[in-house]
């Protein structure tokens, strides 16, 4: 009877005919840290939506902050807690995610979550034994891959004999640490391994920055150190990848990026999703014993081309099916003013997003006055927003206010904003806010020397804070702690500008009058804030550097007019000449009439010698005209130099609608030549390709610049536009002096192109493309190695 | 008294070369007047005497083709004799089409500087002198009543009295009377004189 309502209602219900019913699910998913990390972030951003396409599942997540399980009294009340909140909900699946949570749940399940069945993720289980998943546990392990990177680091640097492994001191740190160890046993045969397993995170950068070069480094996790310090891997893998003498390799996506060179990677997305499939099975009714635990499969040979190229590590050494990343680099040295623009936008979302993040771990935790937080994170947003798009014009003005703006909000009496010379070896304070009242002097006469252990901390990347200057080191930092007691500093925060890897400066605010701790999450704010000041002011470095570079072109542009300066030259030259002629035959003629006056002849020998005179300082002139033209050969690396020069007609190109594109060989050997006179053919060579390319359909305007290694004793560098190609019959004659095809043009830029290649040894060529436009190449001999 | 001695007119915007010159020209007898611009030169009260200039073609300013240009235009006779830093095709066919006598490339070799500077002296002596004559018949011209000069046209054309006489509607004894005072004015003693008067004079091309 009952059933026949309930049928009845079922079928009447006109909303949803035929679709079953099924109450709410609720599914909780435990993290090991206190934080959202970026691989958790990953597996949730793939489990939620594979889970909850339709809103029909609640889902709860707990961070169970497990690197404080050695404090008993702790896990006590987190137990308690989660008892407590569950008690009255009904829960249908567990959802650990990394092998501590597993763990503590296995550990705690009886009474906690008793009778639920769980589906973990990105748990490694390869060191872990004894280990009883029981019937109603399965999930996705993640895979470790330490062995093949090393692999991978063993081709790319085949003279390596060491092998370094860090990991830190949290739970995930350990159980990580573990399983590598556990992975790379089988190569202890060919490589020494040392394990630098939960050191301070000070001491371990100053043991990487001195290793020697037949030694790699293998990251293995970094969430906490020895002195309790939190990170996130990421951040781990920048510093440890800036303080090192060799390069890094990782396991995991989220450090490809951050400074690592690569290596087998895994994707926590794909733990994500391969672990939302099975908990979707359990949910609609499957025996999660009947369901194997799988292995999460993606895990792929992934690089990073700016590390390769940083540590000269040639490409054609990885690994079969290797993905190379951020192949986009030189793009950089292409458009670094809008890609800087991007990447502080990028950096002002980022800080957007982890101010939204703080604010889900604030709710939580309800620590911070949530308002005062919001404030800073609009405060910081803005600032990011700001220098997206400031112009180097008003960098100083706009950094100086942002200083104060922001030594405002915090209360503190000084920010300052130092600048590390380009060899690091001098300082100089760049801009700076005081307080009312503050004398400046001091600050602006604070030299390295007088904080040295401040200094050595910044430019290994590490951040100084101290709430109580006798919070530094005694022994290390008493010159520092002396200083800061003559200033009058109570307490300090200060953070490394850094860019691609280099410290090119400092990031400080002090307090006079109070004591401040300088939490976290507050520290990472403000290094998010120094990411965007580096990025401003290297983007105005990079911009003196082109204009250094543009003054050098200008001066190859005197050299290529002298040719049509000589004719005026000619003329200059020939003044002098011709009234020294005249002199010099008015006063013959007056000897032979053999009336000569004498006071006459001698005014007219005085004049001669005066114009000889003005004929030398013409000379003069015309040679401090072609002072710089001397050829200077040094050793070049054409890549470096077509990317410079890209860069030097970026604007022109994107007037003109062009898109360049970079092909640039990474590890092309040195060939012998001047750097300005070839910096002149490679302009010469693009702009006769974007002039090539002005009747041609906007869409279709790219310029390819290449460059390649040709043969056992060459380099070869070609520019292949989409214009309308050379006329056959003329294709002989366009490196000819005054072969020109255009309205306005001397036709020499092609001329010029070819006489210069050819002085360095080199030939040019010109040929038609099969699919239209022509391309224009010249070789030029590598420098050879020993007789 | 002896004949003024022919005046060489230096025109060029250096100094040195402007100075020297004038010596060398000054030490093959002739009187030397330098200028430094073209309308410095033109400042001068116009010259008659015998001469000629030695003029720079590229000056700042008006160039020396521009001062050969303005010298046809105002009747001036003065023979020009080029000279130029550097062969430039364009210009030395233009001051040759336009009458100069010579352009030289500096620096200037001695012979040939003085050869063409003698040359364009004989020449604007030669055109002064023709010009004298010219002026003359013109002056002569000038005295000619309309109807004298009306016969003066028809005389020099070969026409008879009673030709010239049926044309202009006017006795053949009239006629002769007007002839008669033509020959005086213009200071013929033959029909053949007056008609190479009449030639120098362009009366025929302008009367007929």
């Amino acid at each position: 009877m009952l059933v026949v309502a309930l049928l009845a209602l079922l079928c009447g219900a006109p909303s949803s005919p035929g679709r079953v019913v099924r109450p709410a699910r609720t599914v909780v998913l435990l993290y090991p840290e206190a934080r959202l990390l970026p691989e958790i972030l990953a597996v949730e951003d793939a489990i939620r939506p594979a889970l909850d396409p339709d809103g029909a599942v609640s889902l709860y997540t707990e961070y169970l902050d497990l690197a404080r399980t050695t404090d008993v009294e702790y896990e006590r009340q987190v137990i308690a807690l989660l008892r407590e909140k569950y008690a009255s909900r009904r829960v249908d699946l567990i959802m650990p995610v990394a092998f501590p949570a597993l763990r503590f749940f296995l550990s705690h399940r009886a009474e906690l979550f008793p009778g639920v069945p769980a589906v973990f993720a990105a748990a490694n289980l390869d060191a872990v034994t004894g280990l009883d998943l029981g019937s109603d546990i399965t999930g996705v392990r993640l895979p470790s891959e330490w062995g093949a990177t090393l692999e991978a680091a063993l081709a790319l640097q085949p003279r390596t004999r060491r092998a370094i492994v860090i990991s830190g001191t949290s739970a995930t740190d350990q159980n990580l640490q573990a399983a590598a160890a556990h992975d790379l046993a089988r190569y202890r045969d060919r490589v020494e391994i040392t394990y630098l397993a939960g050191w301070p995170i000070a001491r371990l950068l100053d043991e990487v920055a001195t290793l020697p070069k037949d030694t790699v480094v293998l990251f293995v996790s970094l969430l906490r150190d020895q002195a309790g310090r939190l990170f996130t891997d990421p951040e781990a893998v920048s510093l440890i990848t800036r303080a090192s003498s060799v390069p890094v390799y990782g396991w995991s996506e989220t450090h490809l990026g951050h400074g690592i060179v690569g290596g087998r990677l895994a994707s926590f997305e794909s733990q994500g999703t391969r672990a939302a499939e099975l908990a979707m099975r359990v949910l609609g009714g499957e025996r999660p014993g009947a369901l194997p635990v799988v292995d999460g499969s993606a895990t792929a040979y992934m690089f990073d081309e700016r590390q390769l190229r940083r540590w000269g590590l040639s490409a054609s050494r990885l690994p079969a099916g290797s993905i190379v990343r951020y192949q986009d680099a030189s793009l950089w040295d292409l458009y670094g003013w809008n890609i800087v623009g991007v990447g502080a936008l990028v950096a002002a979302l980022a800080l957007l997003s982890t101010g939204l993040l703080i604010e889900r771990s604030g709710r939580r935790r309800a620590e911070v006055s949530l308002g005062e937080r919001l404030r800073f994170e609009t405060l910081l947003a803005e600032e990011a927003a700001t220098f997206s798009r400031v112009s180097a014009a008003d960098v100083d003005h706009e950094i100086e206010r942002a200083l104060r703006r922001i030594a405002d909000f915090l209360g503190v009496d000084w920010s300052t904003l130092t600048e590390y010379s380009e060899d690091s070896r001098t300082a100089r304070v760049t801009h700076r806010w005081m307080a009312e009242g503050m004398d400046p002097q001091p600050v602006a006469a604070l030299g390295l020397g007088e904080i040295p252990w401040s200094v050595a901390q910044l430019r290994r990347g590490a951040t100084v804070r101290f709430a109580r200057v006798e919070e530094l080191p005694e022994v290390g930092a008493a010159v520092d702690r002396q200083t800061y007691r003559r200033l009058g500093v109570k307490s300090s925060v200060a953070v490394p500008l850094t860019m691609e890897g280099v410290v090119i400066g400092a990031l400080a605010f002090s307090a006079v009058a109070v004591e401040r701790a300088w939490r976290d999450e507050f520290v990472q704010r403000l290094q998010l804030l120094g990411e965007v000041f580096a990025n401003t002011l290297s983007r105005r470095r990079a911009e003196m550097e082109g204009q250094r570079l543009r003054q050098d072109l200008a001066h190859i542009g005197r050299v290529s007019t002298v040719g049509e300066l000589t004719a005026s030259l000619a003329h200059e030259l020939n003044q002098p000449l011709t009234a020294i002629l005249a002199n010099a035959q008015a006063v013959r003629r007056i000897l032979d009439a053999g009336q000569a006056d004498l006071i006459e002849v001698r005014a007219i020998v005085d004049d001669i010698v005066d114009d000889d005179k003005r004929a030398s300082d013409v000379i003069g002139r015309l040679r401090s005209l072609l002072k710089k033209g001397t050829l200077e050969r040094s050793s070049l690396d054409m890549s470096e130099l077509v990317g410079q020069v890209a860069r030097l007609v970026a604007g022109d190109a994107v007037l003109r609608g062009v898109v360049i594109r970079l092909e640039l060989a990474p590890d092309l050997p040195p060939v012998a030549a001047d750097r300005v006179q070839l910096q002149q053919v490679v302009m010469n060579l693009i702009l006769n390709g974007l002039d090539a390319m002005r009747d041609s359909a906007i869409g279709s305007r790219i310029l390819l610049l290449r460059t390649a290694r040709e043969g056992e004793g060459s380099v070869a560098v070609t520019v292949q536009d989409c214009g309308a190609g050379i006329e056959s019959t003329e294709l002989g004659q366009v490196f000819d002096a005054f072969y020109t095809t255009k309205a306005n043009g001397l036709g020499m830029g092609l001329a010029i192109v070819k006489s210069i290649v050819e002085a360095h040894g080199g030939r040019v060529d010109a040929r038609n493309n099969p699919e239209g436009g022509a391309t224009f190449s010249f070789v030029l001999p590598i420098v050879q190695k020993g007789p | 008294m002896p004949p003024p001695r022919p005046v060489v007119f230096v025109v060029d915007d250096d100094a040195s070369v402007r100075k020297s010159l004038a010596r060398l020209v000054k030490t093959a007898g002739y009187e030397v007047e330098a200028f430094a611009s073209v309308s410095e030169f033109l400042a001068r009260a116009p010259f008659e005497g015998p001469g000629c200039l030695l003029l720079d073609v590229r000056m700042p300013g008006r160039t020396g083709l521009d001062l050969q240009e303005t010298l046809r235009a105002a009747e001036r006779r003065l023979s020009i004799v080029f000279i130029t830093g550097h062969g430039d095709v364009g210009s030395s066919v233009t001051a040759m089409k336009g009458g100069a006598v010579d352009f030289l490339t500096k620096p200037l070799d001695e012979e040939a500087l003085l050869t063409a500077i003698r040359q364009a002296v004989g020449r604007t002596i030669d055109e002064q002198a023709e010009q004298g004559r010219v002026t003359a018949v013109r002056n002569c011209v000038a005295t000619l009543t309309p109807r004298e000069a009306e016969v003066f046209a028809l005389v020099v054309t070969g026409m008879l009295n009673k030709q010239i006489g049926g044309r202009l509607g006017i006795a053949e004894k009239t006629v002769k009377v007007h002839r008669a005072r033509v020959m005086e004015k213009m200071q013929a003693g033959s029909l053949a004189q007056l008609v190479r008067l009449a030639g120098t004079g362009g009366i025929i091309a302008a009367r007929a």
